[in-house]
Parts: C-alpha cells; structure tokens; sequence
C-alpha cells in the first residue's frame, strides 16, 4: 500500500513537472518588411541615360538583398520567466532591385532580388512587466542559412538589329553567415500572445554559382543553342586566367567569387502559442 | 483598455521604477575586432604571376571593421533589470591587404610589377542603447540593443614597384552614417560597486565617403604631391553625376575628380572585457 502511495506520489510529480515543462514551450509565428541597411554597390548596377532631356547622367544604385517582407516560424522555450531560447525559421521574399542603362542605340536593363530560408538560434532576455501584463524582450542569435538564391534578370534592346534579348539566371550555392538582434514587447492573453519586434540582420551572401533558366531573341527561346560556358558560371576563390584567354565550351564560366549583401532592419508583427 | 493607454501606463510604470531603482555608472573596456559579412571592395583582388601568360586571381573580401575597440560608457539603470546606456567606442583599424604582381612586357623583356594596397578606417561610434539583465545575481548574462552613428576616415595606402618606386595615400572622409549594434554579454558583480564584464558585439554599418583626397605621393623617396593638379589629387563621390564637357567625371584639371558614390563595409564581431563603476 505504501509503495503504491509513493508510486502514485512519483507519478503525479511526474506529470506535474512534465506539464509545468510543457507549459514553458511556445509556438510562434510574425511577418513583417525589413528595409535596407548597409547597401552596397554592386559591379554594373547603375543608372545611365544618354538620352536624358537635360545632360546624360550615371546614378550609383546601392543595394542590400535583405529588403522585402520576411516571414518567421519559431519554436520557443522559456527556462524561466526571465530568459528562454528560440529557433527561428525564417523566409526572406526579397524586394527586387533593378538598373536601367540606356544609350542613343541600345537599352540594357537589370534587376536582383533575393530569397533566403535561414535558421536562427537564439537567447532570449525577458524583462517581465506586471501591469499591463506584457514582456520587454530582447533576442540575439546567429542567422544561418539552409538554402539562398538570387534572381537576376537581364534585357538587352539592340536598335541596329532590332533585337530583344531576355534572359533570367539563377545565383545559389554555399550558405551564409549573420546575426540577428531583436528587440520586442508581447501582450500576454494567456494561451494566446502578441507581438511587436524590431528585428536588425546583419549578413552577406556569397553565391558559387549561376545557372541560365531562361534566355530568349524576340520571344522565342535561344537557350538550347547556347553552349554551358554560356549558360553557366562558378564563383571561386582562385582562379587563373590566361593571355590570350582559353575558352572550352563545354565547361562553365569561372568568375572571382563575390559577395552580395543581405543586412536590414525591420519591423515585425506576430502571435505566438503557449503549448 | 486602448494602447494609447497602456503604452501610458508603462512609461508611468518605468518612471515609477526609475524613481525606485537610480543608479547612475560608468564602464570602460577594450578588445579586438574582426570583420564579419565581408563584401568585394573597389575592383581588388590578389593576384600572382603564374608564368609570362598566366596570372592567378585570388579572391579577396573584407571588412574595414577589424581591429581594435576602446569604449567608454554612461549608463542609469532604469529599473532592477533595465538600463540606458550612451556609449563612444573608437576602432582603430587593422589593415586589410591586396598584392598585385604582374609581369609586363618592356620591349620584349618581361619585367615585374608590384602593387601592395593597405586599406584599413579609423571610426568613432557614438550609440544609446538599452540593456536587458533579467537577473539580480552575482553573476548575470545581458543583452545591449541599440542604434549607432559613426563618423571617421578611411584609408587607401598604395605602394607600387615598376621601374621606380611610387608610395601614395589617399584619406576619404564623409558624413555621418548609421548602423545597429547588439551585444550579448555576462558581468559579474565583485562588490559593491565594481563589475567585470565581458562581451560580444556584433556590429554593422557602412561608411559612403562624399570626398577622397591624395596626401602623401613620393616617387623613389622624393615628394611630388606638389606636382598632383587638383583633379588627380581630389576625388568627389556622388549619387549622380552628369555629363559635363564630354567626360564624365573629368571636369577640369583644377576640379576635383567626379565618381559615383562607393561604399565601404563596416560589419564586425567584437569581443571585449571590461569594468563598471557605480556612481
């Protein structure tokens, strides 16, 4: 009788400490826009127009890729009250860039936009307030990312020949390395919570390579004519080049690798689940 | 209850405890910095002679944030778990390097030529900031939060070997400009008023230089900056430039060259130990 006493005494501890552990679990989930920071210029990505009404003028286009809406899937454990861990999913619709050079003759057009699916572990800090019942929080981590991309679209109108090309590439390869700093204020309803974040990334990406989707002559597809040097490209550390330059046309372009950056600021609104 | 109301009810409720919880202290602290989210800069990259045909290029991405930072803070702790701090760090920048080594043709002779180019930023940063420190013990981990604004110069330090020896540095200076700074650090509490502390910071800006200027230009030891006409020696850096007398950037030898704007990242990850004194 006693040892099922403390039988059922063990048990019910157990599921005590069990549920009061679960409790500590949240679910959570934000969207938000981030706007640039840290733009940089980047090779090529400027405006010209010769044709302008008054004189022709270039215009230095800087960009971060780390602007558009973002989107965060998290997973959360408070330790305490006063300070938890997270991991963060996270999503980056990048907002697209573009630059416009047009001469007397000839118009060329460019655009980037990026897209990241990133990890983000991180240490929460929780400031607890009683009334109202809300939580000043901040949050430091380190962004990893799982899978990047960079969308780079170009057109070319050559007036001489009346042609139009189009062609769409797709940058990717390696993963990059950040970090995310957050600060924010959650309403605390119970089960249910809200909340308000300003959430800063700081990262570069660095893609190894790129690849031709698409490339088109007035419309009509051109991309089976075009050997692999032509349609793709490896970013490398190391390169060598010779004079006069050796060209196989059955191996991709080697280009220098470069990087692209990824930093920015924004603003973020979401709910999150006490399981 | 509306949000007006309660976004009342909590600055009441911090000056409440602000009025509970004053403290006023200072800290200062150093250490090294390293550059993080590097990015190309300029057309620079390495480059090393194979043989008379081939050259062999080398990737080279940096960040003008390594070297090493000095702080000194003020800080008013707002509540038991709460301060506001205002902090000027200054960087001292380490160099990042490039070496240029080509083989040029000279009359059929192939000679060597050499280019070493030093690129570093010495920079103030100015930044209020909060600080979340939840625990009231003896040892207690924090998380600083803030905005940055950071103003300094750069610097382009060339030396180039070919037939004669050319040593030339260019300063680049420009306005204000901001960044974001976070820190994830543990102090610890040795008595009543002295704390040590010891962080990480991540720290991320970029500097956009509006003007460049030669200051030092010798050829074989001999000073020739004097022989620099404004246009070679001054560089200015716009978002827009226009045609003007048919070139775009020359606008006359005795007016400063015309670019398009540049920027120089700042990105770094520091880490830092210190002390605190309360007031």
């Amino acid at each position: 009788m006693k040892r099922e006493a403390i039988s059922l005494i063990v048990l019910a501890m157990v599921i005590g400490f069990g549920q009061k552990l679960q409790a500590q679990y949240y679910l959570k989930f934000d969207m938000g826009y981030a706007a640039p920071m840290g733009e940089q210029s980047v090779p090529q990505f400027f405006d010209f127009n010769e044709e302008s009404e008054t004189l022709p003028f270039k215009k230095q286009n800087k960009i971060s890729l780390g602007q558009g809406s973002h989107f965060n899937l998290g997973l959360g454990y408070n330790f305490s009250g006063k300070i938890g861990a997270e991991l963060n999913l996270s999503y980056l619709w990048g907002s697209k860039r573009d630059s416009e050079i047009e001469t007397s003759d000839d118009y060329f057009y460019r655009s980037l936009r990026g897209e990241m699916f990133s990890a983000i572990p991180s240490l929460v800090l929780i400031m607890p307030i009683k009334k109202p019942n809300m939580d000043f929080y901040s949050r430091v981590g380190l962004i990893t990312s799982i899978s990047s991309r960079m969308i780079y679209d170009t057109e070319t109108l050559i007036d001489s020949n009346n042609a139009d090309y189009q062609q769409r590439y797709i940058m990717s390869g390696s993963f990059a390395l950040g970090f995310n700093a957050v600060m924010g204020l959650k309403w605390k309803k119970g089960k249910v919570n809200y909340f308000v974040e300003l959430d800063y990334r700081a990262l570069s990406y660095a893609p190894t390579k790129r690849s031709m989707q698409t490339s088109t002559i007035n419309g009509s597809s051109n991309i089976h004519a075009l050997s692999v040097h032509d349609r793709e490209t490896v970013y490398l550390e190391n390169i060598e080049v010779s004079n006069p330059a050796i060209v196989n046309d059955e191996e991709p372009l080697e280009v220098l690798i470069s990087a692209y950056p990824f930093s920015s600021v924004g603003l973020n609104f979401g709910i999150s689940i006490n399981l | 209850m509306s949000y007006l109301k309660r976004i009342l009810l909590l600055f009441l409720l911090l000056a409440f405890q602000i009025a509970n919880a004053q403290k006023l202290y200072f800290s200062i602290g150093g250490g090294p910095s390293f550059g993080m989210a590097k990015e190309p800069y300029s057309n620079f990259y390495d480059i090393d002679v194979v043989n008379t045909s081939t050259e062999l290029e080398t990737a080279n991405l940096i960040s003008f944030g390594k070297g090493f930072n000095s702080r000194f803070r003020l800080a008013y702790r707002l509540t038991e778990n709460l301060d506001i701090a205002i902090e000027a760090s200054y960087l001292q920048g380490g160099k990042n390097s490039y070496s240029q080594s080509r083989l040029v043709d000279n009359n059929n002779e192939f000679r060597l030529s050499e280019r070493r180019v030093d690129v570093f930023g010495n920079m103030w940063s100015i930044s209020p900031n909060l600080v979340f420190s939840p625990f009231n013990t003896r040892i207690s981990p924090y998380i600083r939060i803030g905005p940055s604004l950071n103003f300094g110069r750069t610097y382009e330090e060339v030396e180039y070997k070919y037939l004669t020896t050319t040593i030339s540095t260019e300063e680049f200076t420009g306005p204000v400009s901001w960044g974001f700074l976070a820190d994830l650090g543990v102090k610890y509490l040795a008595d009543e008023n002295w704390e040590i502390f010891a962080e990480i910071r991540f720290h991320s800006f970029s500097f956009e230089p509006t003007e460049s200027q030669i200051t030092q230009y010798e050829i074989d030891g001999v000073d020739q900056l004097a022989s620099l006409n404004t246009y070679k020696r001054k560089t200015v850096y716009k978002d827009k430039i226009s045609e003007e007398q048919g070139t775009f950037g020359f606008v006359g030898i005795e007016r400063p060259f015309q670019e398009l704007s540049i920027s120089q990242p700042f990105s770094s990850v520091q880490f830092l130990i210190g002390i605190s004194y309360n007031l």
